[in-house]
């Protein structure tokens, strides 16, 4: 096997690797972008495995699965939403407490999952037969979620930054202030962008134990939530540079597994530190450079809106303060 | 004064919390039920034994129920129970992580009067050993371990001579020449395996190379199959894994229609298509061993309970079909050359896969030895 | 006058009793015999000294940890990097322990103290100064190098650092007698858990009484206001990061020195998160975080009791974990929003 085929070999293995990142990410750049920080995404993301497993025992449908997946994940992120926007809760501690509620609550209902055999074929020669047979053993053989990924990032993109609601939706997160005087109503659209980015971060633990690892274990998705949570930073908050640098994340992760496959040594450790190291060279670069245009940081990322607009003087950043 | 409207409002809110709790246990119940139940009956049922049961407690450092490495101390035990019936009370704590965590709760069982406690993974051993130091009354058994103490034994499984007979089989069905091995990291608990498994295939077969890629973790069933996918990329025509929970490699191996070597438990009905055989823990018979001598009054920290065919520690799954009568024949043969003492593993000329001699002919590695192999044989990238 | 159900003990009570509540149909979803197991929880977790002396083993880094996320609070920022300041610090304080060739247990534990303040301090300069220079959040920075601390570590255990002794186990070789900590005879318990709660007696008083006390609380209120005032509000943040960071550093080399005495893999299974969830709790007010850590390491340690005596899963003590958090911050939303409205009606 030459060196070429060896990078083709990579790019490939690469694709369902950024799978299950690219949602996770891809919901949660929707709920930052709304002014929302969720670092439960882990817990999320466990959330949308089980279930699908769940609902595949069940039905044998995968689309079935994957939907019961993304509603309950859903739930979780409206959850999510609810404390953090109705009820004002610290977004970093309610964050951190969904994980360990939710990695203990999965673990805990889904016991009698682990060790069932999840057996879905979702590449697309094989879903449509008639139409795509054709491309049966080509690289374009990817499977269903995959090719929803791409189709929900580029959506997005138009929706965030095309569409009235997408506009709304931004002004939510840029400035509060702003927003409420456009007539915008923040709460709800807080709540629906925590919807969505927990149906999305239920679809990417979806395709994690339905597609990718075939299995539901407890714990499974190994720091995955974290590191979708770093590629929205790394993608500074924008839809089109998320697909790439999803990309580039799942290849990294893969990298060093091929190299050995292919008789190369290599330190995985180091490998691994690049994607956090290259998110804080990109976050300092671009908040030092760009701090206003509007593709980077959502301005009131993490601020909690106030209860009454006259009960006092605006502070810049409560939430970095522990009494939110 | 308990009845303004803020305190009230906060109970509501937390009463509707609780309702909503309540809507989901109901929708979780029918799925969740059995294993809570059976987990928690067998322990409550212990407690009101009659004649003083020797109490033993069993530590993993994974769940217990992971179709792994962790999985197979667990039925273990359930041999243990069947075997002994109401004259042991067996518990099973998994995911006890190997940090100072380990020392309390082995010290938490230890104030609960509990007489055996086995530590299932070479990590506890720092803890075992600081604690059977000054609990001289309670004894443990620490797996691989290598520091003994009047009333702390070691044991281990000689697994490596269960991957030699699947290095044969492997040897033998292989078109490609090329082996695949997804290992978790680059030690020495992995390496002997490895080397076992390799050397089994190029006894029958000197042609056969051998690719492995470590995945760096212990649990990661994503990574574990990106890199079955890895390895069968790159034309390795049996894989294998050498991981705690090598279920991930099953599924990949079934999805992509290349030969699979189990390990740790029957893993065939994840890849039915395909598992060609494989390995297996088989830690009951060791532990029934060891409580067996305790329950005589005969115990002692000496005992020699390391072993593999010969004492029945260690086991190979049955063989798939479209393995061959004469493979078959090779394999079984091998197990009773392991079981007599015929044929070994480690025994020299063994070069590693630098060239260097690293084992001079007509000479065995002991046990401990094997152990400790930080070196990959020859054939091995 | 404050009424009673309003006070914060009493919000936490509801709120206890709450977590507990919805555990108990948690585990009865499970088919678990819930009486027996609350029973477990709620008394035979406390049945025995190893048991109250185990909670004060596990406050001590949590206490260490809260009180460096307390300080960048207390300066109005968010350092959930105490996880990776206590990494550093143990891998800093290994270092000297492996390096310096010392039978004198004094030089030796001085040494170690110092290089694991010095790499925590340096873990915590790095998100306050990329926070100060170029504007950069430091909640996402601090996060981030966690991770790279715990790579940093794997690599060197996996690597340079592997004991030889130890059939190639991902873990240094045990420490020589001089690089252990003493520790309370009979226990676990070691000297930092006094010098946290010292500590943060000496924070509580300097907040109120010192000069850094009152820029910090003017830094805190409002970072601009505090620079129309004159104040150098990047000094306050960085020394807040950097003395933050030195202290969860210190944790780090409590945890190498006294329990396990070697570096390994798991040497934190998350304080620096503990401690942030209880300098959360506690509001960033330093006179209260011993009592927090200690109520937290107490639940920590009673939930092994279950995982030991009921036979149910791992798992059941996250639940119960997660539970009590989620419903202390819901308790905390309901006390900050009666607050907020009574002050709008004032």
């Amino acid at each position: 096997m030459t060196v070429f085929e060896l990078v083709c070999t990579i790019l490939l293995a690469a694709i369902p690797a950024a799978t299950s990142l690219l949602y996770v990410a891809l919901g949660e750049l929707i709920y930052e972008r709304s002014g929302v920080l969720n670092l439960g995404l882990e817990g999320t993301m466990l959330v949308g495995a089980v279930t699908a497993v769940y609902g595949q025992t069940v039905s044998s449908s995968p689309v079935f699965a994957v939907l019961l997946a993304a509603a309950a994940a859903a739930g979780a992120g409206v959850l999510h939403a609810i404390l953090c926007v109705w009820l004002r809760t610290n977004q970093v501690v309610t964050g951190l407490a969904f994980v360990v509620l939710l990695t203990g609550a999965t673990a805990f209902w889904g016991q009698s999952l682990v060790g069932q055999r999840v057996d879905v074929d979702l590449r697309i020669s094989q879903t449509f037969p008639g139409g795509f047979s054709a491309i049966a053993g080509t690289p374009f053989d990817q499977d269903l979620l995959t090719y929803l990924a791409v189709v929900l990032t580029i959506v997005s993109w138009w929706w965030l930054f095309r569409s009235v609601s997408g506009a709304k939706l931004r002004a939510a997160g840029d400035s509060a202030d702003v927003a409420r005087a456009l007539g915008i109503n923040i709460r709800i659209t807080r709540v629906v962008a925590g919807a969505i980015g927990g149906a999305l971060a239920g679809a990417g633990g979806a395709h994690l134990s339905l597609v990718y690892a075939s299995q539901w274990q407890e714990n499974m998705t190994a720091g995955r939530g974290w590191i979708a949570l770093v590629l929205v930073i790394f993608a500074r908050w924008h839809p089109g540079a998320l697909l790439p640098s999803a990309y580039v994340f799942g290849a990294l992760g893969i990298l060093q597994l091929n190299l050995q496959a292919f008789g190369v040594e290599s330190s995985s450790y180091l490998i691994s530190m690049v994607p956090f190291a290259l998110a804080i060279a990109v976050l300092s670069a671009t908040s030092a450079v760009i701090r206003n245009r509007p593709s980077s940081m959502p301005a009131d990322l993490g601020v909690p809106i106030s209860w009454h607009v006259t009960a006092a003087p605006r502070v810049r950043h409560p939430v970095m303060t522990l009494e939110t | 004064m308990t009845t303004n409207p803020e305190a009230r409002r906060c109970r509501m809110i937390l009463l509707a919390a609780v309702v909503a709790a309540a809507v989901l246990a109901c929708g979780g119940a029918p799925e969740a039920a059995t294993p809570a139940a059976t987990a928690a009956k067998p322990t409550a049922a212990a407690v009101v034994a009659k004649p003083k049961p020797l109490q033993v407690a069993l530590l993993t450092n994974g769940p217990i129920t992971d179709s792994g490495f962790n999985q197979a101390h667990a039925d273990a035990m359930k041999q243990v129970e069947q075997k002994f019936g109401d004259r042991v009370a067996v518990r099973v704590i998994g995911s006890v992580p190997e940090t100072g965590d380990a020392e309390r709760i082995m010290q938490r069982l230890i104030d609960n009067k509990v007489d055996l406690i086995i530590a299932a993974s070479f990590g506890y051993q720092d803890t075992s050993v600081k604690l059977a130091a000054t609990n001289g009354k309670v004894k443990f058994l620490q797996a691989w371990g290598f520091k003994p103490a009047p009333n702390l034994g070691t044991y281990s499984s000689q697994m490596y001579e269960a991957w030699y007979v699947q290095g044969i089989i492997a040897g033998r069905m292989t078109k490609s020449n090329r082996l695949g091995i997804v290992a978790a990291h680059p030690i020495p608990p992995m390496k002997w395996q490895i080397n076992a498994f390799v050397r089994g295939a190029r006894s029958v077969n000197p042609n056969v190379r051998a690719r492995v890629a470590y995945i760096n973790h212990w649990f990661d069933p994503g990574l574990a199959a990106a890199a079955a996918d890895a390895l069968i990329s790159q034309r390795c025509d049996v894989i294998t894994g050498v991981l705690d929970n090598s279920v991930a490699v099953a599924q990949t191996a079934q999805k992509r229609k290349t030969y699979l070597i189990g390990h740790n438990t029957d893993l065939s009905k994840f890849a039915p298509d395909v598992t060609l055989s494989g390995t297996q823990w088989v830690w009951g018979q060791l532990y029934i061993d060891a409580i067996d001598r305790i329950g005589q009054n005969a115990w002692n920290s000496q005992q020699d309970l390391h072993g593999g065919f010969g004492k029945g520690y260690v086991a190979v799954t049955g063989f798939g079909p479209m393995v061959p009568a004469s493979v078959r024949k090779e394999a079984e043969t091998a197990i009773a050359r392991f079981a007599d003492g015929s044929l070994s593993v480690y025994t020299g000329p063994i070069r590693d896969n630098k060239g260097k001699t690293v084992v001079a002919a007509g000479k065995t590695l002991t046990h401990g030895e094997i152990m400790g192999i930080d070196w990959l044989v020859e054939g091995v990238r | 006058m404050q009424r009673l159900t309003e006070t914060w003990p009493v919000h936490l009570l509801f709120a206890a009793g709450g977590a507990l509540l919805i555990f108990a149909l948690v585990l009865w979803s499970g088919g678990a015999d819930v009486p027996v197991v609350l029973e477990i929880l709620l008394v035979r977790s406390f049945g025995s000294l190893s048991a109250w002396t185990e909670t004060l083993v596990k406050a001590t880094p949590i206490l260490l940890c809260a009180i460096g996320a307390a300080l960048a609070a207390r300066s109005g920022l968010i350092n959930i990097g105490t996880e990776g300041q206590l990494l550093i610090g143990a891998v800093a304080a290994t270092a000297v322990a492996q390096m310096l060739a010392t039978d004198l247990r004094f030089v030796m534990l001085l040494s170690m103290g110092a290089a694991a303040m010095l790499a925590g301090g340096a873990w915590g300069f790095l998100p306050g100064v990329l926070r100060t220079t170029a504007g950069a959040n430091e909640t996402v920075v601090s996060l981030l190098l966690n991770y790279i601390a715990g790579l940093l570590l794997l690599y060197l255990i996996h690597g340079a650092w592997k004991d030889p002794a130890s059939l190639g186990w991902a873990q240094t070789p045990t420490f020589r007698d001089a690089a252990r900590l003493p520790l309370v005879p009979g226990t676990r318990v070691h000297v930092l858990f006094a010098f946290g709660v010292v500590a943060a007696a000496l924070l509580a008083v300097a907040y109120r009484t010192t000069t850094w006390g009152l820029s910090a609380r003017i830094v805190e209120a409002s970072s601009r206001l505090a620079a129309y005032s004159g104040l150098n509000v990047a000094a306050v943040t960085l020394a807040s990061f950097v003395a933050g960071g030195a202290i969860a550093g210190l944790a780090g080399f409590g945890e190498v020195a006294a329990i396990h005495g070697r570096l390994r893999e798991g040497v934190s299974p998350g304080y620096g998160y503990a401690g942030f969830l209880v300098a959360w709790l506690c509001r960033g007010r330093f006179e209260w975080l011993p009592v927090a850590a200690v109520a937290l390491g107490g639940v920590i340690a009673a939930g092994d009791s279950l995982q030991v005596f009921s036979g149910l899963p791992f798992a059941t003590t996250s639940i119960l974990q997660g539970l009590l958090f989620v419903s202390v911050l819901i308790a905390e939303a309901v006390r900050a929003r009666n607050a907020t409205r009574a002050e709008v009606s004032a």
